[in-house]
């Protein structure tokens, strides 16, 4: 027994010792990587907890000052730019508004689309559904006009619908779950037709909560692109209370930049505020995500 | 409770095939009838269609004197269990049983009942809250067989439940469906293209080929007096020897493919020169005498099995090796030579061409 233990001592050090190393070069790296990406966000966060003067005279700040709640709370509930009819929690809930109406919406027309797609045989339905699929080459810019003209000729300009409407059309959703359905075996749809489901009820009972993983990361998805829109608010939005977050940020700098020192506190501070949510959503649907796939098996 | 009757039903798929030509049968009230045949044939087609699943092209379905043609799949009165069990991932056992009753607006209290006893029956109690993901491959067949039973269905429709299951649990569960037909007295109608799940089911088997029916016949009716070649060849393990020829002068001899001539003990009713086929089981070859066809059989290798015993050989002149079953352990050596013989009853004639039986 002694023996073969001595034996086996030098052999089994060494590779063990290599491991390390790379163990060690990986974890550099990660960590090399992570720190790039999270610096900036965490010097924002710094620096918006000092005010205007230090920030200008001193530039970027490594450790926490004592403005942080006030630069908050400033950016938070008091009413800026040009009207004064908005602040930064007025924005933030027309964010919120926008990211779930764009998310919900997409979500809940590309299921729609996507069961349209797969379970009925109708004519030119696999025509329709290349003609969604080439939009995807499209982007939003490319019809922003037409579609600001459609808007506003139904007068829903400054209004959440005219919002979220006319961007919920989506070719990724629908393909995405066109392809989930695909892989549903064909013989649950039959067991559901002998059990006597219809097609709204096959639709509500089977499909929708067997694509729940395909929800959560659709959702998370959407609502980030929904809450970083930009270009389609800007146009959309004249009155300023209807403002998001990511476009008001913008206006709020300009205004204020007019007078003595620019308010870059309080920006960073909305900057972060900006970036909350859509963290947020990430962090609660990936737990989410995780359970679906690890639980469900068709 | 009831009949089933198929009138010249076929089915052409929208591609142009045919999957199958003109099924004419009837199942009675009560009966376990076994549709076998090798894959592709258009079994499942055919269970497809009497479920409402697939549209008949031509004839008509009948489920107790009605056609139910356009009837749909849930107002059949029929139920299904599907090879790869259907089962709704996401509902448990419970759910997945009770889902068919709900839709049938079924009172709450009822559905309890319904699935309470079939539960027992399938010893399924413990599983109830279970969802199918967290049950064994043997447990989910068995639910979704109780997700067939509380619908009391007039017939009950089963598409190869057995063959994603090892060979242990085969054989339980066939015995356990077995009983459930005798418990239940319902019509089963039950696909598959395993011979002996065939042979140890069904009240009567229908054998089919290339959308083509072949025979139907109860067990004993195909292993005694196949109607044709296909199902000789089909039924039986291992398979039925067939020996090649030549219908002599006298109709009562074959001319094998060297010359040499195999003595019938029966007339066969057909032209002389006709190419025909000798068939016999292996395990009804036996000592050679006057009253028997003479098979010359030089062994080449022996498979023991314990309760009984394979010899594999060959014959001169002809081309399929020839098969001998016996009964206990034996050992004859390679290249012994067997003087063998098949007595009339044993003896299966089918033309070549046609693969009909001819005597
Ligand atoms: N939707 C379809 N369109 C065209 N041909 C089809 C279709 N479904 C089945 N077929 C063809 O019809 C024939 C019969 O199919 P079926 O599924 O009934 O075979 P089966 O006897 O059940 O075989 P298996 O034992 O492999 O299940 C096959 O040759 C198959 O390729
Ligand atoms: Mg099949």
């Amino acid at each position: 027994m002694t023996d073969v233990q001595t034996t086996m001592v030098p052999q089994t050090t060494r590779p063990r010792r290599q491991i390390k190393w790379r163990l060690i070069g990986d974890h550099a790296i990660l960590i090399t990587g992570s720190l790039l990406m999270l610096l900036p966000v965490l010097m924002v966060l710094t620096t918006s907890s000092y005010d205007n003067v230090t920030i200008h005279k001193e530039g970027i700040q490594f450790l926490f000052g004592d403005q942080l709640v006030e630069n908050y709370q400033q950016a938070l509930f008091e009413k800026g730019g040009f009207t004064k009819t908005v602040d930064g929690a007025r924005m933030l809930m027309n964010s919120l508004i926008l990211g779930f109406g764009f998310a919900v919406g997409k979500i809940v027309i590309s299921m729609m689309a996507a069961y349209a797609i797969v379970y009925f045989r109708f004519r030119f339905g696999t025509v329709a559904f290349w003609v969604i699929f080439t939009t995807l080459l499209l982007p939003l810019e490319v019809r922003i006009l037409p579609s600001y003209e459609v808007v506003q000729s139904l007068g829903m300009l400054n209004s959440y619908p005219g919002l979220i409407i006319p961007l919920i059309a989506s070719a990724t959703g629908t393909f995405y779950f066109r392809q989930f359905f695909r892989s549903v075996p064909e013989e649950l749809l039959e067991a559901a037709r002998i059990d006597g489901a219809g097609p709204f009820k096959f639709f509500i009972d089977i499909l929708v909560p067997l694509s729940q993983t395909m929800i959560a990361a659709m959702f998370i998805i959407m609502f980030v692109f929904g809450w970083n829109q930009y270009l389609w608010p800007t146009l959309m939005t004249t009155d300023e209370s209807m403002f998001t977050l990511v476009r008001g940020i913008k206006q709020i700098m300009q205004v204020w930049i007019g007078a003595n020192i620019p308010d870059y506190g309080l920006a960073m501070a909305l900057a972060i505020i900006a970036m909350t949510p859509p963290v947020a959503i990430v962090i609660f649907f990936q737990s989410w995500f995780v359970k679906g796939l690890t639980e469900s098996d068709k | 409770m009831a009949n089933v009757t198929l009138d010249t039903v076929r089915k052409t798929y929208p591609n142009g095939y045919k999957a199958v030509q003109g099924a004419d049968f009837q199942i009675h009230d009560g009966e376990f009838i076994v549709l076998v045949g090798p894959s592709g044939c258009g079994k499942s087609t055919l269970l497809r269609m009497i479920a409402g699943l697939e549209d008949v092209t031509d004839g008509n379905i009948l489920i107790d004197d009605a056609v139910v043609n356009d009837v749909d799949p849930a107002r059949r009165d029929i139920a299904m269990v599907f090879q790869n069990y259907a089962l709704y991932p996401h509902m448990s056992v419970r759910q997945n049983m009770a889902y068919g009753l709900k839709n049938q607006r079924m009172a709450k209290s009822e559905i309890a009942t319904r699935i309470e006893e079939a539960a027992r029956t399938l010893r399924l109690e413990e599983f109830l809250e279970r969802k199918p993901g967290q049950l064994s491959g043997g447990q989910r067949q068995r639910v979704a067989m109780g997700r067939a039973i509380v619908r009391h269905p007039k017939v009950f429709l089963f598409d190869e439940p057995l063959s994603n299951l090892d060979a242990k649990l085969r054989t339980q569960l066939r015995a356990e469906l077995k009983a459930l037909h005798k418990r239940l007295e319902a019509t089963f109608v039950y696909v598959t293209h395993d011979q002996v799940e065939a042979m140890s089911l069904a009240d009567r088997i229908i054998i089919m080929s290339a959308g083509q029916i072949e025979q139907i016949g109860t067990p004993m009716d195909l292993y005694l007096r196949p109607a044709s070649r296909f199902v000789a060849d089909f039924i039986g393990s291992p398979a039925m020897n067939i020996v090649h020829g030549t219908l002599g002068e006298d109709q009562a001899s074959v001319t094998l493919a060297d010359g040499s001539a195999l003595r019938l003990p029966l007339a066969v009713n057909a032209a002389v020169g006709t190419k025909v086929d000798v068939g016999v089981r292996p395990e009804h070859l036996e000592a050679y005498s006057s009253e028997t066809a003479q098979f010359q059989l030089t062994v080449d290798f022996v498979e023991q099995l314990g309760a009984d015993t394979v010899v594999h050989g060959y014959q001169k002149g002809v081309e399929n090796p020839l098969a001998l079953r016996l009964t206990g352990i034996h050992a004859p050596e390679a290249g012994e030579i067997l003087s063998l013989g098949a007595n009339a009853d044993h003896l299966h004639l089918f033309d070549s061409v046609s693969g009909e039986r001819l005597n």
